[in-house]
């Protein structure tokens, strides 16, 4: 049983703070985490081994200091991890970011590929997908349970109404939610991640990086570039017009307005909304 | 690859600090291009002496990119209902604006077991031009191989200029496998789609948590892909119904070798009330707790309005997922929408615009909540709380005495 874990080093976008003075979004200092998800996808591949025997390989694509997650991983337990750098990278997209994970996937001959169901920063959930199909195996996404027996797969996936219960002969790839498990702390390892270079897996240098990326990014701008604490708009606008002018940057700060009192009398300010009396009525 | 030409370069730092990604530091007053660069073109924008050349190495379009013409959008049906889900009318209703800019058509694609007379009426509603019907028993379950077996067949028959998808989970497991299928671009979760002066389909979306706004382009790549949460474009019917024309497709669908088998289908134990449709939310953040929470629900079912929770709240298990409100969650567009605890983060408040009264409940001044709330109350969660739920007790009872 051979298990590949997919992981990615993001900012912790919880972090991202705000300037006060110069109401920008403050960069510097934001910590470097192991994507949360992949912790999940980390954990469900070592439990999964536990179970069957075999192996776990964690694999990432990022710069250097990408190999800070992977230290994570040989300390959760995994067998061994594999740091995909090469400046020929930069720029990529999820279809780039898949070709090249799974250019370098192929050759570890996995019988099962998990991921985290999504990237805290980007947010897509489109590469597990991606590197699905260019290996030409199916996928699982929004899998909330796991369990491998003999040469086939059975999951339970997530969707609005329910759970899915699904089931595929190996190999497959799927991509995990927070919900599936409780990741376990990292012990120390004394092992360290291998660094492997878009020439060490034989890729196409045209499918990689800015020249195998068909989106463009052409315009880029800090959502909250003027938010401060205190800031609010025209209070004639609706919510939604409000906050796309606190995302676009424009706004003019103004004073709030603080309705204040006993728990009593603020209770009774919600109460006397117009849409919570309809439903007390009701 | 990003250039600086050191001889022009002042060390002035302006291109560091425009920089989204940290890509550029400046070291012995010279800006230095390290690792991570998304070739946004900022930093060549902001530069006074011109140091900087962003060479995106660009190949031009590898076909010819006019012979792609007409909006798709791939309808998603309800699995009880078997009728197309809101969030489809809500992307033809966006479809409709684009392809009038484009001066190009509007196509539904509905693979379902078969479309009936309301469908195609509602289609007509929101402008719709013509449907293109993949019919089968077997379309009843979504697959990921079918699904995508059979959507990319149709783009590469009838090469439509921009397809868009629902960003439920079959959605974005059926957009990616499509893209890769094609080698074409995909971008997840868009909140605005726009037409460009080149034509082109521009993408906005949240990125970094929501911290950064991201406007995306495909400029060599045809179709165009995005998808689209619900409640992110409003249903706008049109002014006039045009005849719907409806195209069978011929399809070939292979069935036989499906890889994933459907075993079973567990029902949700625990049923939230809907939050994207709920005409009241009630949020709990961080700032609400474990405690909070449990009042947030006993609230809830008094005013029979839905649960929502932030990802903080969400991440420290106080809440399931499946309520999670947000970039990472669900979109809401409530009538009034009330939350406890809340900081404001946009990562969140990207999730509520459609919400068309805010009443925010924190006992920090500083939080940026307060600033898109129409009530800013400030006070402590718990105990407002409190009262909230034995005040509603006692109007309930007062109105059910009167009447």
């Amino acid at each position: 049983m051979n298990v590949v874990v997919c992981i990615k080093q993001v900012p912790n976008t919880k972090e991202v703070r705000i300037d006060p003075e110069t109401k920008n979004i403050v960069r510097e200092g934001v910590p470097s985490i192991l994507n949360p998800y992949d912790a999940n996808a980390i954990e469900a591949a070592l439990r999964i081994k536990e179970e069957n025997g075999g192996s776990v390989i964690a694999i990432s694509m990022g710069p250097q200091q990408a190999a800070e997650v992977l230290q994570e991983a040989l300390n959760m337990g995994v067998d061994r991890a594999i740091l995909l750098s090469d400046r020929l990278f930069a720029g990529s997209d999820t279809l780039a970011t898949g070709y090249a994970l799974s250019g370098a996937i192929k050759g570890l001959k996995p019988d099962l590929i998990l991921c985290g169901s999504e990237a805290i920063d980007g947010c897509t959930g489109q590469v597990g997908p991606i590197i699905a199909e260019n290996l030409g195996i199916p996928q699982f996404t929004y899998v909330h349970e796991i369990s491998v027996q003999g040469n086939s797969a059975k999951v339970s996936r997530e969707v609005k109404e329910g759970y899915e219960l699904l089931s595929c002969k190996l190999p497959v790839l799927a991509c995990v939610l927070k919900g599936i498990n409780i990741p376990r702390k990292p012990g120390i390892s004394e092992k360290y991640p291998e660094v492997l270079s878009a020439k060490d897996c034989n890729m196409d240098a045209q499918r990689l990086g800015i020249k195998g990326s068909p989106t463009r990014v052409a315009h880029i701008s800090s959502s909250g570039k003027s938010i401060s604490s205190f800031v609010s708009v025209d209070g004639s606008l609706s919510p939604g017009e409000r906050i796309k002018l606190l995302m676009n940057g424009g706004i003019v700060p103004k004073k709030i307005n603080f309705t204040k009192g006993t728990a009593r009398d603020l209770a009774e300010v919600i109460l006397s909304d117009s849409t919570v009396k309809g439903h007390l009525h009701s | 690859m990003l250039q600086i030409d050191k001889e022009k370069c002042i060390g002035c730092g302006l291109c560091a600090k425009s920089c989204f990604s940290n890509a550029i530091k400046i070291e012995e007053k010279k800006a230095i291009p390290v690792e991570g660069c998304i070739y946004c073109g900022s930093c060549v924008g902001v530069c006074p002496v011109k140091a900087i050349k962003l060479e995106t190495s660009d190949n031009g379009p590898v076909e010819d990119l006019s012979s792609y013409k007409g909006v798709w959008v791939i309808i998603e049906n309800d699995p009880v209902t078997k009728m197309p889900k809101k969030v489809s009318y809500e992307l033809l209703s966006e479809g409709r604006k684009l392809a009038d800019k484009l001066g190009e058509d509007v196509y539904a694609v509905d693979l379902c077991v078969g479309a009936d007379g309301q469908t195609m009426e509602e289609l007509q509603s929101v402008g719709c031009d013509h449907l293109i019907l993949v019919e089968d028993a077997v379309l009843e379950q979504y697959n990921t191989e079918l699904f995508s077996g059979i959507v990319t067949g149709l783009i590469r028959q009838r090469k439509p200029s921009i397809v868009l998808f629902a960003g439920t989970q079959n959605g974005r497991d059926l957009a990616p496998r499509v893209s890769a299928k094609l080698q074409v671009g995909l971008t997840a979760d868009c909140t605005g789609l726009e037409i460009n002066e080149a034509g082109e389909l521009v993408q906005v979306r949240p990125t970094y948590g929501g911290n950064v706004i991201a406007s995306i382009v495909t400029p060599n790549h045809r179709p165009q892909m995005a998808s689209v949460r619900g409640n992110v474009f409003s249903v706008v019917h049109a002014a006039e119904k045009k005849e719907l024309d409806v195209i069978k497709s011929e399809i070939l669908i292979d069935k036989s070798s499906l890889k994933v088998k459907r075993v079973g289908f567990k029902p949700k134990k625990v049923i939230y009330k809907d939050v994207e449709e709920a005409d009241i939310v009630i949020v709990g953040g961080y700032g609400a707790g474990k405690k909070g929470f449990e009042l947030i629900h006993e609230l809830a079912i008094k005013l029979s309005a839905a649960v929502g929770a932030t990802r903080k709240a969400v991440d420290e298990g106080w809440a399931p997922f499946e309520i999670q409100v947000g970039q990472t969650g669900k979109v809401v567009a409530p009538d009034l929408y009330i939350c406890f605890g809340v900081s404001g983060a946009l990562q969140h408040t990207i999730g509520i615009r459609g919400a068309k009264k805010i009443i925010a409940v924190n006992d920090d001044p500083t939080a940026q909540i307060f600033g898109m709330a129409d009530v800013a109350i400030l006070g402590d969660s718990t105990e407002i709380l409190q009262t909230l739920i034995k005040l509603a007790d006692e109007k309930g009872r007062e109105v059910f005495s009167v009447s």
